[in-house]
């Protein structure tokens, strides 16, 4: 029972762990040149803006679609992750406040954190040996000295009990309201030149929010069995960061519905 | 664990003001730029005997792979030339940087080199301060030795000065190697956000556009008013820029003077660039916090500049935090100070957290390349990068500050040739 959970586990952060690699990819290829040109053109004196009608239609618009986006995700989450034993999420439009986990504490709460401790230094010197001249390095190296953080605190602390669950519900339902407010933001500031444009911000929007959820559920897999302090470690480095990118799906695809402007 | 919450509580508290004040530029900026149209306000006669002297300064120090470039581009700044020098001081060089600023002497009239002797103070800044001497010019306009200004810069920089009240002039750094990787797209985002955006808009609202010591001019009498360039400091363009302030000068703005720059292709050289520039910046904070609080500035300015010297200390708050709110969250409850204030603050992060990608977005599209937002999910990669070298430079002032010692200058590597 316990290896089939871990299992479960171990196969769910695996692959929110490889949705996020193809998704920063995805991110990362840009054959359009970035470099601005500095021509000798006199510069061109733009119009002021003026909030128009037709930009109030647009803001309003924009504004539910998110709200509807945001539903949508909650209750993804809320019924995906009533499949994980002991998650009761409650029935009202924005669910992920009212979801609770109910499981037993794991009771080996400091062999937890040890591993984990021991997990980060190993992957520090694997990195330090396989990506040291990566743009990467860095980053990683902060998601991991974080993680190693909560872990040692684990350690020095007893590493007997699990955080409280409605944290990581309050954290999930902060950046889902992100990611609405992404989508909004890129939809109503980025040049929206067609429904095929349209329609790739929706979708693109929509696999950001399968990643966030995957990511999600792993997580609230793992809960019960992580000391306090790894847990919101594990939380920030794993969902919270890669998270708000993620929340940011909409722009990056307006970006490459527009070409070259 | 109460001081560790009401650091964090700080340090929340300042993320909104910073994300509130993006957004009010951003806003600012989409109200539209009847500003730094220069044609409506104080003009040269058009008789070029009439207009100031300016003296070009390019300071180098081991710089032979882009000099020849940036010369080149030197000499052909379309400037009345009997009003133009360029001044090339090479800073105690060790490879071609003297024989190639040389020839180029020979060649042209109007350039001038300055050896600086190995026994010279070492840095941009002493640099500098050592070329002043050698002219009498009314405009300095100082250059990077790897820069590449288009003819009409150097005339687009010099215009605002037919206003009395500007003591400083600044043109937007564009990256030109913004396709060589990803960090260096990642920083191509920062520099369009920075200047677009942040920049134009603080020269709207006249606030304190920064000085940013290169492809920018300066009054030769405003500095000589505010205690010339000085030598020494990490971060001298934001020292000018605050001193500037204090004595009643305006920095003018340029949106569209524009200049190549290279920015750094690898994470090594953007860390000890970060970290040089937040050294200095924190040396300025502690310099200059009471005397912006006690200075005749209006609310707004002091506000601005405030936030100008808390700049490179937020990263360091932001990492401490980070650390603090896991023991926090797993140890504490809800009854501490960020669980009452939490209620109020949480429906605020979401928008705080999107502010820097918004002033992107906003920069994207004024630049007509929206194209470039593809890689805005990733700036997180580059925050990091400037996170870890923010903190590492408040580390080591502290360190350097109780064993009396500071940072030696740290020359960022140059990438193209020629």
């Amino acid at each position: 029972m316990i290896s089939s959970g871990l299992l479960t586990t171990a196969m769910l952060g695996g692959g929110h762990i490889a949705s996020l690699f193809f998704l920063f990819r995805w991110f990362s290829n840009s054959d359009a040149s970035h470099v601005l040109p500095i021509g000798d053109d006199p510069p061109t004196r733009r119009a002021a803006g003026r909030f128009t009608l037709r930009a109030g239609f647009r803001v309003a618009l924009v504004a539910g679609i998110a709200t509807a986006l945001l539903a949508i995700e909650a209750n993804a989450l809320a019924a995906i992750g009533s499949w994980v034993p002991g998650v009761i999420c409650g029935g009202n439009w924005l669910p992920t406040l009212d979801c609770r986990l109910e499981a037993a504490s794991s009771q080996l709460g400091r062999e937890v954190a040890l591993a984990i401790l021991v997990g980060c230094a190993v992957t520090m010197f694997a990195a330090r040996h396989l990506m040291s001249s990566s743009v990467l390095y860095l980053p990683a190296l902060l998601m991991i000295g974080i993680i190693g953080f909560g872990a040692a605190a684990d350690i020095i602390a007893g590493g007997e009990a699990a955080a409280r669950p409605e944290l990581l519900f309050r954290i999930i339902a902060g950046l889902q309201l992100t990611a609405a407010a992404g989508f909004a933001l890129s939809a109503v500031i980025l040049p929206l030149r067609s429904v095929t444009a349209a329609i790739r911000c929706l979708l693109a929007h929509m696999a950001g929010a399968s990643v966030r959820i995957l990511g999600a559920i792993s997580i609230l897999a793992l809960w019960p069995n992580l000391p306090a302090a790894s847990a919101i470690a594990l939380v920030v480095t794993m969902l919270l960061v890669p998270g708000v990118a993620s929340a940011l799906t909409a722009a990056a695809a307006l970006a490459t519905s527009t070409g070259c402007d | 664990m109460a001081i560790l919450e009401g650091f964090v509580f700080l340090t929340v508290c300042m993320g909104l003001i910073f994300a509130a004040r993006q957004f009010l530029l951003i806003w600012r900026v989409g109200l539209g730029s009847d500003f730094c149209d220069h044609s409506q306000g104080p003009r040269f006669s058009t008789d070029p005997a009439q207009w100031p002297t300016v003296a070009v300064l390019v300071p180098a120090h081991n710089e032979e792979r882009v000099l020849a470039g940036c010369l080149s581009a030197m000499t052909a700044l379309d400037y009345p030339a009997a009003k133009l020098s360029i001044l090339v001081i090479n800073d105690r060089s060790t490879d071609r940087t003297a024989e190639i600023a040389d020839e180029f002497a020979a060649r042209d009239a109007r350039v001038r080199v300055i050896h600086r002797g190995a026994a010279r103070r070492p840095g941009k800044s002493a640099a500098i301060v050592d070329g002043m001497e050698f002219s009498a010019a009314e405009i300095l306009v100082l250059f990077d030795a790897d820069y590449l200004p288009r003819p009409r810069l150097l005339e687009d920089l010099v215009a605002p000065f037919a206003d009395a009240s500007v003591g400083a002039t600044m043109g937007r750094v564009v990256p030109c190697n913004s396709d060589a990787n990803l960090l260096t797209r990642l920083l191509d985002l920062e520099r369009r956000a920075a200047y677009a955006v942040d920049q134009q808009a603080r020269a709207l609202w006249s606030l304190m556009p920064q000085f940013g010591g290169t492809v920018g001019g300066i009054r030769r009498a405003a500095l000589d008013g505010v205690g010339g360039w000085r030598e020494g400091h990490l971060t001298e363009d934001t020292d000018l820029t605050l001193r500037l302030a204090l004595g009643g000068w305006r920095v003018a703005y340029l949106n569209e003077a524009r200049c190549y720059e290279e920015v750094p292709e690898d994470w090594a050289s953007r860390f000890r660039q970060v970290r040089r520039w937040a050294y200095g910046h924190n040396e300025c904070l502690l310099s200059y916090w009471g005397g912006i609080l006690r200075s005749r500035l209006g609310a707004r300015q002091k506000l601005d500049a405030a936030l100008i010297l808390l700049f490179y200390l937020f990263p360091a708050c932001v990492l401490l935090s980070t650390l603090a709110i896991i023991p926090i969250l797993a140890f504490g409850s809800d009854e501490g100070l960020l669980g009452g204030a939490w209620h109020w603050i949480a429906p605020l992060l979401p928008l705080a957290v999107l502010a820097p990608y918004t002033q992107v977005m906003i920069a994207a599209l004024m630049d007509r390349q929206t194209h470039v937002v593809r890689t805005l999910p990733l700036l997180f990669v580059s925050s990091s990068l400037s996170l870890l070298a923010s903190t590492a430079a408040v580390g080591l002032l502290v360190w350097n500050r109780i064993r009396g010692r500071s940072l030696g200058w740290d020359k960022t590597r140059r990438y193209r040739t020629a």
